[in-house]
């Protein structure tokens, strides 16, 4: 398996400095390893917690924003110092995380969907009146720092992250206060902590796929952002199945490349995906993974079950 | 062990507990008997700090813990076993006993720990891969009990164990809970099943509109007609 990670970084390399990779493919590649990120960091959330936040978007807005402000006017215009504005930018994100974490969790459940629905519009608001980022008009002068081996390296390391998050002690912790937050106490679990720290840890992966994003196709504006951008996060992890890492990565794998090919439709398409949407609620409620992990991810000396 | 004094509390507006007090010593099972609403979960969950006290102290090993956190009680020692078991459907077996140490880091559930564990409460031990939503109501019963047993807690608090079991579960619950006891953990307990639970603990209180209404060694109150007639059926 190390093997093969090592050979996809050679491959994305290769590509990136002999520009060997046709671009459009190159672009949809890139596209999915940011979306593949922001479902996972989600999943982390929405999924094993069992919380609902719709505020992706406004972790990813502050990422991509913060990291272009940081790559444009802090450091100096060289690749080298990207990793460091992604970084900042997640690191921005997080604190956002961290703001909206302390109150949303003093309420409970659908509270939280609230008040990250709220935090999307204030976020768009504030970009859009905030003169040095460009306002209503968008940020430019972005580089375009992103490619197929920083795409790539991001990915693996957030799967590799909220996977290992996952099947450690405080990753139990999280799935307990999905199950039963009452009882998740009476074993000594600080579920506020949790809740805290694991929602941060999702909006800091989210604001460096922002960071990504933005790097990736040089210009945003506010309403990149809106709630829509929410809507997508959503229906790709839910359409892999949420709960499971590898229902996050297909999902964001085949709802980005489902898009692009019904690009043809033209506007049809936005009709279309929601209506495949319906029928997959319809036929296979807990989305195309069911709620069943790959073997590769379940650490062997704590198998996660499902020995029927 | 545990002291509580005067102790009211209730849910918001609506106040269940008007002044218990009672004890609990070093080793012993206490049983607290009495009819539905009388406050016997009610404070079960206080001590745990499910809900806070109005008032009144609660002491455990001389310390105040009336206004700890529950999560800070659970480290203190005190294991509450709730009523409807509060296991985690989506963590395995195993993995459900290791929650029981989320906080002890002295304590790290090494395989012999775990092996210990097993060999107690073998049923679990077959299971141990397997989701804990797919055992039984008596698995889960005996799953929620081994992981407050995991937990290195001195201090038990069960709250319906017998809940929606047959009775060759309910006895062999209780022969586990009396194993327990005999390994020196002290066992504060609700049931409904009140003869049973009489059966194997030393004293009990009983309980009456938030009130203690009476309490002994069980044998007495067994065989005082009057509570017998009111409580015991």
């Amino acid at each position: 398996m190390g093997l093969l990670l090592v050979a996809g970084f050679a491959a994305a390399f290769v590509c990136d400095t002999f520009n060997l990779a046709d671009q459009y493919l190159a672009q949809i590649i890139m596209y999915i390893g940011i979306n593949v990120i922001l479902t996972v960091s989600l999943n982390l959330v929405n999924g094993y917690m069992g919380e609902f936040s719709v505020g992706h978007a406004a972790f990813m807005a502050v990422g991509a924003y913060a990291a272009s402000f940081f790559s444009v006017s802090v450091f100096p215009q060289n690749p080298a110092f990207f990793p460091l504005s992604l970084f900042a930018g997640g690191i921005c994100a997080a604190f956002l995380g961290f703001m909206i974490a302390v109150p949303a969790f003093r309420a409970r459940d659908d509270y939280l969907a609230i008040i990250t629905l709220a935090l999307i519009m204030i976020t768009k608001s504030v970009l859009e009146n905030l003169p040095w980022f460009g306002g209503p008009q968008g940020y430019h002068g972005i580089q375009k720092y992103t490619n197929l081996s920083g795409v790539y390296l991001c990915t693996i390391a957030s799967i590799m992250v909220i996977r290992n998050i996952v099947y450690s002690n405080f990753g139990r912790g999280i799935i307990a206060v999905r199950d039963d937050e009452v009882a998740a106490n009476l074993v000594s679990v600080d579920t506020k902590q949790v809740k805290i720290l694991a929602f941060v840890i999702s909006s800091f992966f989210a604001g460096i796929a922002g960071g990504l994003f933005a790097h990736l196709i040089q210009f945003i504006n506010p309403r990149t952002f809106s709630i829509l951008k929410s809507t997508d996060i959503l229906l790709m992890l839910y359409l892999g199945g949420s709960g499971t890492i590898i229902g996050s990565i297909l999902g964001a794998a085949i709802w980005t490349v489902l898009i692009e090919a019904l690009r043809f439709l033209g506007i049809w398409r936005f009709v279309f995906a929601p209506v495949a949407l319906v029928m997959l609620m319809i036929y296979r409620p807990l989305g195309i993974m069911g709620g069943r992990e790959w073997r590769l991810f379940i650490p062997k000396e704590n198998d996660h079950g499902r020995k029927k | 062990m545990l002291v509580i004094e005067n102790l009211h509390a209730g849910y918001g507006p609506i106040a269940v507990l008007h002044g218990v007090s009672l004890h609990v010593d070093e080793g012993e099972i206490v049983t607290l008997i009495g009819a539905n609403g009388a406050g016997k979960s009610t404070t079960l969950r206080t001590i745990s700090r499910l809900i806070p006290a109005a008032s009144g102290t609660i002491l455990y090993k001389n310390e105040n813990i009336t206004r700890c956190k529950a999560h800070e009680i659970a480290r203190r020692g005190i294991a509450h076993v709730p009523e409807g078991r509060g296991i985690f459907g989506n963590l395995t077996v195993i993995e459900n006993l290791l929650l029981a140490t989320f906080a002890n880091r002295t304590r790290s559930m090494t395989s012999p720990v775990i092996n210990e564990l097993f060999d107690m409460f073998p049923l679990l031990g077959d299971r141990r891969r397997q989701l804990a939503s797919t055992l039984s109501g008596g698995e889960q019963q005996i799953l929620a009990i081994a992981r407050a047993f995991a937990a290195d807690a001195d201090f038990f608090i069960m709250d319906e164990p017998s809940m929606g079991l047959s009775p060759i579960l309910v006895k062999n619950v209780f022969s586990i809970i009396a194993d327990i006891n005999r390994r020196g953990k002290t066992i504060l307990l609700v049931e409904q099943n009140a003869i049973m639970a009489l059966k194997y603990s030393n004293r009990a209180y009983v309980l009456e509109n938030g009130r203690i209404a009476a309490e002994g060694r069980s044998e007495d109150i067994t065989a005082n007609e009057e509570l017998k007639k009111a409580y015991l059926g």
